[in-house]
């Protein structure tokens, strides 16, 4: 016996067993609609796994660069190498940030690029709300501007950058218009406060850093930095308020529009360091 | 674009139907359930006929789909009680050759799912160990202890019964254990 005749005969023997076949009941077009159904739902499939895909990126994402990461790029440029700092303060005492420098200061490093990131924020968001007020409360009830100033445009942008509460503002006033920021956060705890001028970005001529105490207050005193930025004709003048609650307040006036538009439109920045200081001294700050 | 994949597709499930039917019923040993299978299979070429129609492997994908869905199906616990049917299929038959039929039907049965998958497709489909093996996602080796298993659980069945006509057959069975 060959092995053809022994296959043959299972088949036959397979076959026997088909003896009782009934009619087929198979209907082509459920099949058919079945198999366009199963289609529909692989696309939708798809595309829910692309979109699954792209959170599970940014998530990631902000899991590595902070809470704001899924919202915007990067906010601080790299500083220059090796600014000139020229510094006018008396030497600081008992503050952990860097203390003035009356010499110049080189190998400065600018905080990383990819630990910052931008989330906007509703006008009508209870904290862009509040950080308003403040806003307008140094401006009506603490001290005169040093020429009359307005808003333009009169709504002020209000966003959350690597975790810092900002108010992004023009100040115009009878010599011009000048950026005007403020910015809250709230520090991981002792020492972990920005050092004075990493809120600058591109090419820095000079920085000065000039340490100030502003008293006592219930748990603590109020250390400030107030710091001057030079690039050129760019001039930005810098308070930065710590709390002994750990809240760190930064208000900024400069010489010139939101990035940079029209260049420098005026010779000094809108706000001097009392102005600043009235804004930073603000007691309702909150952190976002 | 659409049209056209109905159309090639239908022309093939006319063509096609009642061979992966039987194939089914072989591997599963219900009608009903083989036209569940053949269902399944069909569904699932209709979805990647393009690709299957421009590389020429529609056969072999039905029968992997098939293959695949008869095993998994025999490793859920409800599919192994009795399916009850209204009615009885209408097939005239003499009786010697449905008691036969019956007692293959059995003996098929009693193959665990994987032995009948190997016996079903390299003697009924006529495939080879390779393409078996393609067919049923494992390897040659695997394919060829499975169909002897099979076989020799076969033969073993059907020794005491008067399935074969001419008795050299048999002897034929005899000899292979």
């Amino acid at each position: 016996m060959n092995r053809e005749f022994r296959d043959g005969d299972i088949r036959d023997l397979l076959g026997g067993a088909l003896d009782t076949e009934p009619p087929m009941n198979i209907d082509r077009a459920a099949v058919i609609k079945a198999g366009k159904r199963s289609l529909r739902r692989r696309r939708v499939a798809a595309g829910v796994g692309v979109a699954a895909g792209v959170v599970a990126v940014a998530l990631g994402a902000t899991a590595l660069a902070g809470p704001t990461a899924l919202f915007g790029g990067p906010d601080l440029g790299p500083a220059d190498s090796g600014p000139k700092i020229t510094g006018t303060a008396p030497p600081a005492t008992e503050t952990t940030r860097p203390t003035a420098a009356t010499t110049p200061m080189t190998n400065r490093t600018a905080p990383s690029l990819a630990a910052v990131a931008r989330l906007p924020l509703n006008p009508e968001d209870g904290q862009s709300g509040r950080l308003r007020a403040i806003y307008e409360a140094a401006f009506t009830s603490v001290r005169p501007l040093p020429h009359w100033a307005d808003l333009i445009p009169s709504n002020p942008k209000f966003e959350v950058v690597d975790g810092r509460l900002r108010l992004l503002a023009e100040l115009k006033d009878s010599q011009g218009i000048g950026e005007f920021r403020i910015e809250v956060a709230k520090l991981a705890g002792p020492g972990t406060e920005r050092p004075c001028g990493t809120q600058s970005s591109g090419k820095v001529d000079a920085i000065t850093c000039e340490p100030l105490d502003f008293g006592e207050v219930p748990g603590g005193r109020l250390r400030a930095v107030y710091s001057v930025v030079t690039s050129g004709s760019y001039i930005k003048n810098v308070m930065t308020l710590t709390r002994p609650d750990g809240i760190e307040i930064t208000a900024s006036s400069t010489n010139q529009r939101i990035g940079g538009a029209g260049g420098h439109s005026r010779s000094e920045p809108t706000l001097t360091k009392a102005n600043l200081r009235d804004v930073v001294m603000q007691p309702a700050y909150a952190a976002w | 674009m659409a049209a056209d994949r109905d159309s090639e597709f239908a022309e093939y499930m006319e063509s096609r139907a009642n061979v992966m039917r039987r194939t089914a019923y072989l591997l599963c040993g219900d009608w009903h359930r083989a036209e569940d299978l053949v269902q399944i299979a069909l569904t699932k070429i209709y979805v990647a006929w393009p690709k299957l129609n421009r590389n020429g492997s529609v056969d072999a994908y039905s029968r992997q789909v098939l293959v695949r869905s008869a095993i998994d199906e025999s490793r859920r616990a409800f599919r192994r009680r009795e399916t009850p049917v209204d009615a009885l299929p209408e097939v005239a038959a003499d009786a010697r050759r449905l008691d036969e039929a019956m007692d293959v039907r059995k003996a098929l049965a009693a193959l665990p799912a994987g032995q009948r998958a190997a016996v079903v497709l390299r003697y009924w489909e006529d495939l080879s160990v390779e393409e078996t093996a393609r067919a049923m996602r494992c390897t040659q080796g695997t394919v060829k202890s499975q169909a002897a298993k099979g076989l020799a659980a076969l033969r073993k069945l059907l020794s005491h019964t008067e399935v074969f006509d001419n008795p050299a057959d048999k002897t034929v069975f005899e000899e292979q254990r």
